[in-house]
C-alpha cells in the first residue's frame, strides 16, 4: 500500500520488489546454539547408522577362494593359446564351519583384468546385441571379422574376452557321497538388461538365426551353444554373458556367477561341512599377471559385507560429536570473556565515579 | 602556371603521402577561381556518406568470427573443439562444441542485430534529403551524394548534414541560432557568424554567383576549434581574405534554431565530420575482479596442462611392462601398433587435454557477461536513485565494471555542480570598497525597485557613484549571455518592455546570476542586437553600446574583456575575470579593500569575480583592432598569437569592483563524504577554483573538520621556500605522527589523532611531476605520494582540465595501484573520468558530456553513497563468489575423472557419461549460481547505508585474494576425494544390492556424479544468505531437474544414440539402500569442513560484516561503527581513563 502511494508520488517507472531487491526473503543465519544442536543430531543419526551398518555387514557370511595358486598346472596350460582345445579341470576341497543361512551367491572375482580400458569399452556393437543387424562390426575394433571376414557375434573386445570358467559346487557328505549343490544361471542380471538391451534374433532355432555369423576368437563354442538346455538362457540372452558385458569400474572386480536353489538339503542355504569347487578352468589370467577367485556370500538389506559404509557413518559421526563439544567450548570461552571484560568496564566506570 | 599543372599532375598521381597536406583547399560551389589567383593542389575527399556499422552482410560471418576468436577464452575452446574433432578422444566433441557453438551464435546474433540497427540509423542519414544550390539552383539530392565545396541550404529545425561553413542567413546580421545538444548535449543555443562578405547573400543566385576558395586546416575531432581562411573574388578588386573561425562553422549533427534558413558550403564530409571523427570507441576498461579472474584462469591453464602431463607420462611408464600395453583382452588394431611412439604419446596428452579441459567451462564467461549485463538494471531500476526534481535516473553506460565499484579507495571530485549545486546566487558586489547586497530574494519574490541597495558603508561620492555605475553597466556589458527570444518563433508573446521576465542563457551560470544580481540593482540587458548591445538603466532609458570586439574566456587566462563604444563615443575595454588574473593588470583603484573584501567572501565559499575596465581613445582601438585581426587571420599558432594579442590588450587596468556568487552545497553531499570516508575511501577535490573558494567548500561538507590541520602545497608558499625544501617539511610534519596514528587513522574515525588535509594547486602540481633534469624524477612525485597518503583529505586547486587526468593517473599508478573512482559533471571532468578505473558522470546542468562519457552517470552527488556502499558491495560480493564457485564446482567436476585415470590404465575413459559432461554446467549447477548471483544480499542495503565501515571489508579485492582462492580450491579437491574414495570404497569388491546383482562403471560415476551435484548446490544454499521463493525455486529445481533428467535419460531407449549404456542406470543405483546412505554420507563429508570452517571463524575472528548479520538475526540492529574490532579490544586491557 506505501509502495503503491510512493509511486505515485514520484512518477516512477514500475516498482517492483524485484526491481528494487527487496523481494521477501528469509535471512539464513545460525546462531550458535543451533548450529551446535544440528551438529549435535546428525553426529548421533551418523553414530547410530554407522553402528548399525556394522552389525549388519558382520551378520554376513563369505567364502572366497583365490584358485590361481591352486590350479597352478592349469594356469600355466592357458598361457599358451595353442592348448586352448585341452580341457583341464580343478577341484578345491573347503570347510564351511557355520552353515550358511538364507540366499546364497556365487561371484568369481577377477584381479587385475581392466574391464575399464577406454578402447576395450567401446568395442561393442549395441545393434548387434540387440539383434537388429548381425553384421553391424563397426564400433567392434579389433575383433570385428575373421580373417575370412565374417563378422563375429557377438563382436568385440568385451564379448571375445568372456569368463568362461565353469565352477560346481558340491557338498561332500561323506567321502564318497558328493551332491552337486543345485544352482540358478538365471535371475542374476538386470531385468532391463535382459529383457531390452539384449535380444535374440528369434526365439528358437539358434543356430540357423546365427548362421552368417563367426564365434568370437576366444570363445571354445559358438554362442547359440552357451546354454543349449534353456533357450531362455542361450544366444545374446545369456545372463553370464549379459553380466559380463556390464563393464566393472575397477580393474578388480566381482561378477555374479551363480545363485543357491533352495531346494532340498540347501532349503535353508549352505548347511556346515565339507564343500569343493570343481572348476573348469578357462579363463587365463597369469598372461596379465592376474589373479582369480570364487566367492561365496549371502547378503543383508544393504548388500555385500563390506564395513566400509558402517565405519566411514561411525568416523563422520564421532567428528562432527566432537566438532559440535569443541565449538561449545569456544562459545562458552568467549561468553565468559566478554563478560569478564563486562566487569571490569563496570569496574572502571566505579573507579571513576 | 604550366609548371604548376606539371606540379598538379605530378601530385596527382603520386599517390600517398604527398597528398597529405595540412591544410585543404575549396572552391565554393566547384567555381574555379579567376585566373591569376594561386593554385592549389586538388585532393580527393570522401562523400557524405556515415558508416558506423562494422559488417557488411557479405563479410559478417567471417569478420565476426574472426572477432569473436580474438577473445582467448574463446579461442582456447575452438582449440579443445577441433582436438577432439580430429583426434579419438574419450568425450564426444559435441560436449564442448554444443556450449561454444551457443555462446559465439548467440553474441553474433546480438552483434548482427545491433549492427543491422546502425545501418538501418546509417541509411536513414545517409538518404535523407538535402537541399543544395546548383547552377544558382535549388536542387534536392541525398545526403550522401553531398561532396566537398557543395553549396547547401539548411531549413530551420533540421540538422546541417555535413560540417558547414556559414556563408548567409536570412537574418539581417546574419547570424544564425544552433543547438548542439546531440553533440555535446548542451541544450542552449549558441549563436554563430556568417562570414561577414557574404552575408548579405539571401537568394540562390546571390549565393550561387559566389566565387572564392577556403583554405582550411585537415579534419580534426575538436568540437570547438577550427582554423580556416575564406578568399573571395570580385570582378574588380583584390580577393578579399577574411578569418575563419569556429564561431563560422556548422558542424553536422547540430541542429538549425530560431533561423528560417542559412546557407553554408560543405568543407568536411562523411568520415572527415568532426561528429564522426568523435566516434571514438572508448578504451576498454577492466574491472579488478576481472583481472583476477584471468590469473585464476592461467593458474587452472597450468593446473590443466600439467594433469595432462602427469597423467602421459604415467600411462607410458604404466604401459612399460607388454602385458598391460596391450593384454590379451584388449588387443590394437594393426595401425595402431605402427603408429610412432612420439606422434602416440602426444595425441594421448591432447586427449588428456580434451578429457580435463572442462576445469576451465565455457558456461563461466556466460554466467559473467549475464549476471554483469542483468545485474547493471538493478541500478537503473533504483528508485533511491531517482532525482524528482529532473526526473532523472541513473544511466549504465557499461555494465564491464559493476563489481568495481565494491573496491573503490580513491575518490577525486569536482567541486563546482558536483559538490554543488551549480545554482548561482549573486551575492553581492564590492565597489571600490562599498559593499552592496542586493535585495535577496524574499520569499520567494524579488523586490524589484533599486532602492533594494544596502549600503553597508558611508555613502559614495559623485564620482563614487559615476564609478558604481560604471561597475553595473560593466556587469551588463561584459559576458556572453544570450536573451532568449521567443519572438522569432511565436511574435504575439513578445514583450519588449518588461525587461525583468527575460530569461538568460548561457554556458556559465556565473554569468548568468551576475546579470541577474545586476538587474536586481536596476540594470536589465535587455538583448545583443546587429552589434549593439541594449540596457536598461535606472531611469528605464535604454542605453545602447556597440559590440567592437569580445575577447572570450579561456580557463587559461580565467578572464575576458570586451571592448564596446558607448552612444558617446567613448571606447571602453571591460574586463572580468578571477582575482588572481586581474590585480596584476590593474594599475588604478582601491586594490587593498577590495583585495580584502575578495579575500573573506572566498574564505565563506563565494565565488568571486573581479571587474575592471580601461578607457580608449580612437587610436589604441585603432591598434587594438590590428592586433586581433593580425591574430585572427593568422592559419598557424592562432591560439598563441590570439592568447599574445589578449595579454598586450588587457593591461592597465582601473579596477571596479569584485562580485560574489553563491554556489549552494548539493543536498547530502556532506553526509555522503562522511560516509565514503568512513567506509575507508579517500576523498580527493579536484577543481579549477581559487584555493579560498574551495577550501570552504570542502569545510562545508565536512572533507576538512575543524581539527584538520591543513598543509599548503601552493604557489605562494614556493615562492618563499623551494619545492624541496616545502616537500620535505611537509613529510616530515605528516610522518611524525603516522606512527602513532595509524590505527586510528586507518579507521577514518580519528577523533583524538592529529589528521591532515593536504592543499595543493595547479602550479605546485606541475613542478612536483615536472621531471628534473638529473633524471631522478621519481623523488618529488615519491614524496608527494607519502604525504598524500597519510592526509586524510586532499584538495587540489586551480587545476586545469588535463591535470585532473594527471593526478587521477599518477595515484592509479601508484605502487600500491588502488582503485580510482572520478566524478564529475562538467566537459573539464570528462579526461579525469575517462582515466579512472571508474568514471561516474552527473547529469548535470554544464551539459550532459561528462555523463556521455562515464562509465555509470548518476543525477546527484549523493547517489554515489548508495551506488558504491549498496550496489558495489553486492556487485562485489556476488561476482567474487561467482567466480570462486565456478571454480571450486570444476574442480569437484573433473578431479575424480583425474583419479579414476589411475584406476582404468590412463587409458582416457570418462568417470561420466557424456550427457552429464556436456549438461553439468549447462542446466545442472549453472541457474543457481546465476540467481544468487543476481540477488544475494549478504547483509541488508539499509545496514550496508547506515555502517559504510562495512566497505572495508572487502576492500582490496579481499575475497578474491589467492588465500581465498586457495581455500576455494582445496575445498573442491577435498571435496572430490571424498566423492571418489568414498564412491570407490563403498564399491570395492562388495554388492551393493540385496538381490547380489553388480554395478558397472557408469553406476560408479553416476553415484559420484550424484553426490557431486547435490554437493555443489548445498555449498551454495549454506553460502546463500538472502532467501527469497527465486532462490528456493532455482536451488531446490535444479536438483530436481537432475533426478528427473536422469530419470528420463535413463528411462528411455533413445533412438538417436548409438550405445544405450545409461539405461536405467540412475534408477538401478536408487534401487540401492546403500546407494542412498553413500549420497547422504558423502554430501554431510563433503560440506562438514567449509561449515566447520564457517562456524568457528565467525566465532573466533568475525569481520565486522558477519557481526551484523548475526546482530540482524537478534533483531537488534545494533551499529557496527563504534565497535570496529571489539575483540581485539577486549583482550588487550583497557587503558583507564582519568
Amino acid at each position: 500500500m506505501e509502495r503503491r502511494s510512493r509511486h505515485q508520488l514520484f512518477r516512477l517507472p514500475d516498482i517492483t520488489a524485484m526491481k528494487q531487491q527487496q523481494l521477501p526473503a528469509y535471512q539464513l543465519h545460525f546462531s550458535a546454539t543451533m548450529v551446535f544442536s544440528i551438529f549435535f543430531a546428525a553426529g548421533i543419526f551418523c553414530l547410530l547408522m554407522g553402528i548399525f551398518l556394522i552389525l549388519s555387514a558382520r551378520s554376513i557370511q563369505k567364502v572366497e577362494i583365490n584358485y590361481t595358486k591352486t590350479c597352478g598346472n592349469c594356469a600355466k596350460l592357458r598361457e599358451d593359446a595353442f592348448n586352448h582345445g585341452k580341457i583341464c579341470t580343478c577341484s578345491i576341497p573347503f570347510v564351511l564351519a557355520k552353515s550358511m543361512q538364507g540366499n546364497v551367491f556365487m561371484y568369481y572375482k577377477l584381479y587385475g583384468f581392466y574391464q575399464n580400458l577406454y578402447r576395450y569399452i567401446l568395442s561393442r556393437s549395441n545393434s548387434q546385441l540387440l539383434s537388429k543387424d548381425l553384421k553391424a562390426v563397426e564400433d567392434c575394433a579389433p575383433f570385428k571379422m575373421s580373417h575370412t571376414e565374417i563378422p563375429f557375434a557377438p563382436c568385440g573386445a568385451i564379448a571375445n574376452s568372456m569368463f568362461n570358467d565353469t565352477i560346481i559346487l558340491s557338498y561332500n557328505l561323506n567321502s564318497s557321497i558328493h551332491i552337486q549343490v543345485p544352482m540358478l544361471k538365471t535371475g542374476i542380471t538386470w531385468r532391463t538388461d535382459k529383457y531390452v538391451k539384449f535380444k535374440n534374433p528369434g526365439a528358437s532355432n539358434l543356430t540357423d538365426k546365427f548362421a552368417g555369423t563367426a564365434k568370437p576368437p576366444y570363445w571354445p563354442k559358438p554362442v547359440y551353444e552357451l546354454d543349449p538346455d534353456n533357450p531362455e538362457n542361450n544366444g545374446f540372452l545369456n545372463d553370464d554373458f549379459i553380466v559380463w558385458m556390464r563393464t566393472a569400474a575397477f580393474p578388480t572386480f566381482k561378477k555374479l556367477y551363480r545363485r543357491l536353489h533352495r531346494i532340498h538339503y540347501f532349503i535353508e542355504g549352505l548347511p556346515a561341512g565339507n564343500y569343493s569347487f570343481n572348476i573348469t578352468y578357462n579363463f587365463p589370467v597369469t598372461k596379465f599377471q592376474g589373479e582369480k577367485s570364487v566367492v561365496l556370500s549371502t547378503l543383508t538389506w544393504s548388500g555385500g559385507s563390506s564395513l566400509f559404509l558402517g565405519l566411514a557413518y561411525t568416523v563422520t559421526g564421532a567428528m562432527t560429536w566432537l566438532a559440535s563439544f569443541a565449538m561449545l567450548a569456544i562459545h562458552f570461552m568467549l561468553k565468559q570473556r566478554k563478560a569478564s571484560t563486562l566487569q571490569q568496564q563496570s569496574k572502571a566506570l566505579k573507579g571513576q565515579s | 602556371m604550366d609548371c604548376s599543372r606539371l606540379r598538379t599532375l605530378v601530385h596527382r598521381y603520386c599517390a600517398g603521402e604527398e597528398n597529405w597536406v595540412d591544410s585543404r583547399t575549396i572552391y565554393v560551389g566547384h567555381r574555379e577561381p579567376p585566373p591569376g589567383a594561386e593554385a592549389y593542389i586538388p585532393q580527393r575527399y570522401p562523400d557524405n556518406r556515415i558508416v558506423s556499422s562494422k559488417y557488411t552482410f557479405w563479410n559478417f560471418i567471417p569478420k565476426n568470427l574472426f572477432e569473436q576468436f580474438r577473445r582467448i577464452a574463446n579461442f582456447y575452446f575452438l582449440i579443445i573443439f577441433l582436438v577432439q574433432l580430429i583426434i579419438d578422444t574419450p568425450t564426444s566433441p559435441v560436449t564442448s562444441g554444443l556450449p561454444l557453438f551457443f555462446v559465439i551464435t548467440v553474441t553474433a546474433i546480438k552483434q548482427g542485430y545491433e549492427d543491422w540497427l546502425r545501418h538501418k540509423a546509417d541509411n536513414a542519414m545517409n538518404q535523407c534529403p538535402v537541399h543544395f544550390i546548383q547552377h544558382s539552383k535549388l536542387v534536392r539530392k541525398q545526403s550522401r551524394k553531398l561532396r566537398v565545396g557543395d553549396i547547401v541550404m539548411v531549413k530551420e529545425d533540421e540538422t546541417f548534414p555535413c560540417d558547414l561553413i556559414f556563408l548567409s542567413s536570412n537574418r539581417a546580421d546574419g547570424t544564425c541560432h544552433v543547438t548542439t545538444a546531440s553533440l555535446d548535449g548542451e541544450s542552449s543555443h549558441k549563436t554563430h557568424y556568417a562570414v561577414q562578405d557574404t552575408k548579405g547573400f539571401r537568394t540562390e543566385e546571390e549565393i550561387g554567383g559566389l566565387q572564392a576558395t577556403i583554405e582550411c586546416e585537415q579534419p580534426q575531432p575538436d568540437l570547438y576549434k577550427f582554423v580556416g581562411r575564406i578568399n573571395i573574388y570580385s570582378d574588380l578588386s583584390d580577393p578579399v581574405v577574411r578569418p575563419l573561425g569556429s564561431e563560422n562553422l556548422l558542424l553536422r549533427g547540430a541542429t538549425l534554431k530560431n533561423t528560417e534558413r542559412v546557407f553554408g558550403v560543405a568543407i568536411y564530409t562523411g568520415m572527415e565530420t568532426k561528429m564522426a571523427l568523435n566516434y571514438q570507441s572508448k578504451s576498454q576498461k577492466r574491472s579488478a575482479v576481472e583481472k583476477s579472474m584471468n590469473v585464476f584462469l592461467i593458474v587452472y591453464l597450468c593446473i590443466l596442462v600439467s594433469k595432462a602431463l602427469v597423467n602421459t607420462v604415467l600411462k607410458y611408464v604404466w604401459q612399460s611392462e607388454p602385458f598391460r600395453d596391450e593384454p590379451w583382452y584388449n588387443q590394437k588394431t594393426q595401425s595402431e601398433r605402427q603408429r610412432n611412439l612420439f606422434l602416440r604419446a602426444f595425441t594421448d596428452f591432447l586427449a588428456f587435454m580434451v578429457l580435463f579441459n572442462y576445469i576451465i567451462p565455457v558456461s563461466m564467461y556466460v554466467t559473467v557477461e549475464m549476471q554483469k549485463f542483468l545485474g547493471s538494471y538493478f541500478i537503473t531500476w533504483d528508485e533511491d536513485m531517482f532525482d524528482e526534481e529532473t526526473g532523472e535516473g541513473p544511466l549504465v553506460n557499461t555494465s564491464d565494471l559493476n563489481e568495481e565499484l565494491g573496491q573503490v579507495e580513491y575518490v577525486f571530485t569536482d567541486k563546482t555542480g558536483t559538490l554543488t549545486e551549480n545554482n548561482m546566487e549573486f551575492k553581492e558586489c564590492c565597489i571600490e570598497g562599498h559593499v552592496y547586497v542586493p535585495h535577496v530574494i524574499c520569499n520567494g519574490q524579488v523586490l524589484p525597485d533599486s532602492s533594494g541597495i544596502d549600503m553597508i558603508d558611508s555613502s559614495p561620492s559623485v564620482s563614487g557613484r559615476e564609478r558604481e555605475e560604471l561597475f553595473f553597466r560593466a556587469l551588463c556589458l561584459c559576458h556572453t549571455v544570450q536573451v532568449k527570444d521567443d519572438d522569432d518563433v511565436d511574435g504575439p508573446r513578445k514583450s519588449p518592455d518588461s525587461g525583468k521576465s527575460c530569461v538568460y542563457i548561457s554556458s556559465s551560470p556565473d554569468e548568468v546570476a551576475l546579470v541577474e544580481g545586476v538587474q536586481r540593482l536596476g540594470f536589465t540587458f535587455l538583448r545583443l542586437k546587429d552589434n549593439y548591445m541594449e540596457l536598461l538603466n535606472r531611469e528605464s532609458d535604454v542605453e545602447r553600446f556597440e559590440l567592437l570586439e569580445i575577447l572570450s574566456f579561456d580557463s587559461v587566462r580565467r578572464r575576458m574583456s570586451v571592448i564596446v563604444k558607448s552612444a558617446t563615443g567613448d571606447i571602453y575595454l571591460f574586463c572580468k575575470g578571477a582575482d588572481s588574473s586581474i590585480f596584476p593588470r590593474v594599475v588604478e583603484g582601491k586594490v587593498e579593500q577590495i583585495r580584502a573584501r575578495v579575500e573573506r567572501n572566498a574564505v565563506e565559499g563565494l565565488r568571486t569575480l573581479c571587474v575592471a575596465y580601461k578607457k580608449l581613445n580612437p587610436e589604441e582601438y585603432e591598434g587594438v583592432g590590428k592586433l586581433l585581426q593580425a591574430a585572427k587571420v593568422a592559419l598557424q599558432d592562432r591560439e598563441k598569437k590570439l592568447a599574445e594579442a589578449y595579454e598586450q590588450i588587457e593591461r592597465d587596468l582601473i579596477l571596479l569592483g569584485a562580485t560574489a556568487v553563491e554556489d549552494r552545497l548539493q543536498e547530502k553531499a556532506a553526509d555522503t563524504i562522511e560516509a565514503l570516508q568512513k567506509a575507508g575511501i579517500k576523498v580527493w577535490v579536484l577543481t579549477g577554483d581559487k584555493m579560498e573558494t574551495a577550501a570552504a567548500t570542502c569545510y562545508a561538507c565536512k572533507l576538512f573538520r575543524r581539527s584538520t590541520q591543513l598543509l599548503e602545497l601552493t604557489t605562494k608558499k614556493l615562492e618563499e621556500q623551494s619545492l624541496h625544501d616545502v616537500l620535505f617539511e611537509l613529510s616530515k610534519t605528516v610522518l611524525r605522527h603516522s606512527g602513532s596514528l595509524t590505527r586510528d587513522h586507518f579507521s577514518g574515525l580519528s577523533t583524538d589523532g592529529q589528521d591532515y588535509g593536504l592543499i595543493i594547486d595547479g602550479a605546485a602540481l606541475s613542478l612536483v611531476l615536472k621531471p628534473r633534469e638529473e633524471g631522478s624524477s621519481g623523488n618529488y612525485r615519491e614524496l608527494f605520494l607519502e604525504i598524500c597518503r597519510n592526509c586524510s583529505a586532499v584538495l587540489c586547486c586551480r587545476m586545469a582540465p588535463l591535470q585532473k587526468a594527471q593526478i587521477v593517473k599518477l595515484i592509479k599508478f601508484s605502487k600500491e595501484h588502488p582503485i580510482t573512482l572520478a566524478i564529475g559533471d562538467g566537459a573539464n571532468d570528462v579526461s579525469m573520468i575517462l582515466e579512472a578505473h571508474v568514471g561516474i558522470g552527473v547529469i548535470g546542468k554544464e551539459g550532459r558530456q561528462a555523463a556521455r562519457n562515464s562509465d555509470y552517470a548518476i543525477p546527484k552527488f549523493k547517489h554515489l553513497k548508495k551506488m558504491l556502499l549498496v550496489h558495489g558491495h553486492f556487485y562485489y560480493i556476488r561476482i567474487a563468489e561467482l567466480v570462486q564457485y565456478f571454480f571450486y564446482k570444476n574442480v569437484c567436476f573433473i578431479f575424480p575423472q583425474f583419479l579414476y585415470q589411475f584406476f582404468c590404465g590412463f587409458s582416457q575413459q570418462t568417470l561420466y557419461d557424456t550427457a552429464y559432461l556436456t549438461l553439468y554446467n549447462i542446466t545442472f549447477t549453472s541457474l543457481p549460481i546465476l540467481l544468487y548471483s543476481l540477488m544475494e544480499q549478504h547483509v541488508s542495503a539499509d545496514a550496508l547505508k547506515r555502517d559504510p565501515v562495512l566497505y572495508r571489508d572487502i576492500a582490496k579485492n579481499a575475497l578474491l585474494r589467492w588465500r581465498v582462492f586457495i581455500y576455494w580450491t582445496f575445498l573442491g579437491v577435498f571435496d572430490a576425494l571424498v566423492f571418489f574414495f568414498g564412491a570407490y570404497f563403498m564399491f570395492e569388491n562388495t554388492t551393493v544390492t540385496s538381490n547380489g546383482q553388480i554395478f558397472g562403471n557408469w553406476t560408479f560415476g553416476t553415484l559420484v556424479f550424484t553426490v557431486m551435484v547435490f554437493t555443489v548446490t548445498l555449498k551454495l544454499a549454506l553460502d546463500t544468505h538472502y532467501w527469497t521463493w527465486v532462490n528456493h525455486f532455482v536451488i531446490w529445481g535444479s536438483l530436481l531437474f537432475y533426478v528427473v533428467f536422469s530419470l528420463l535419460w535413463g528411462g528411455i531407449i533413445w533412438p538417436f544414440l548409438s550405445y544405450q549404456r545409461m539405461y536405467y542406470v540412475f534408477l538401478h543405483m536408487l534401487c540401492s539402500g546403500p546407494a542412498w546412505l553413500a549420497v547422504v554420507l558423502l554430501v554431510t563429508v563433503g560440506l562438514l569442513p567449509d561449515v566447520l570452517k564457517k562456524v568457528l571463524c565467525r566465532q573466533l575472528w568475525p569481520t565486522a560484516t558477519e557481526r551484523i548479520q548475526k546482530s540482524a538475526a537478534h533483531k537488534a540492529p545494533v551499529s557496527a561503527a563504534p565497535s570496529d574490532r571489539p575483540l581485539l579490544k577486549d583482550l588487550l586491557p583497557r587503558p583507564r581513563r582519568r
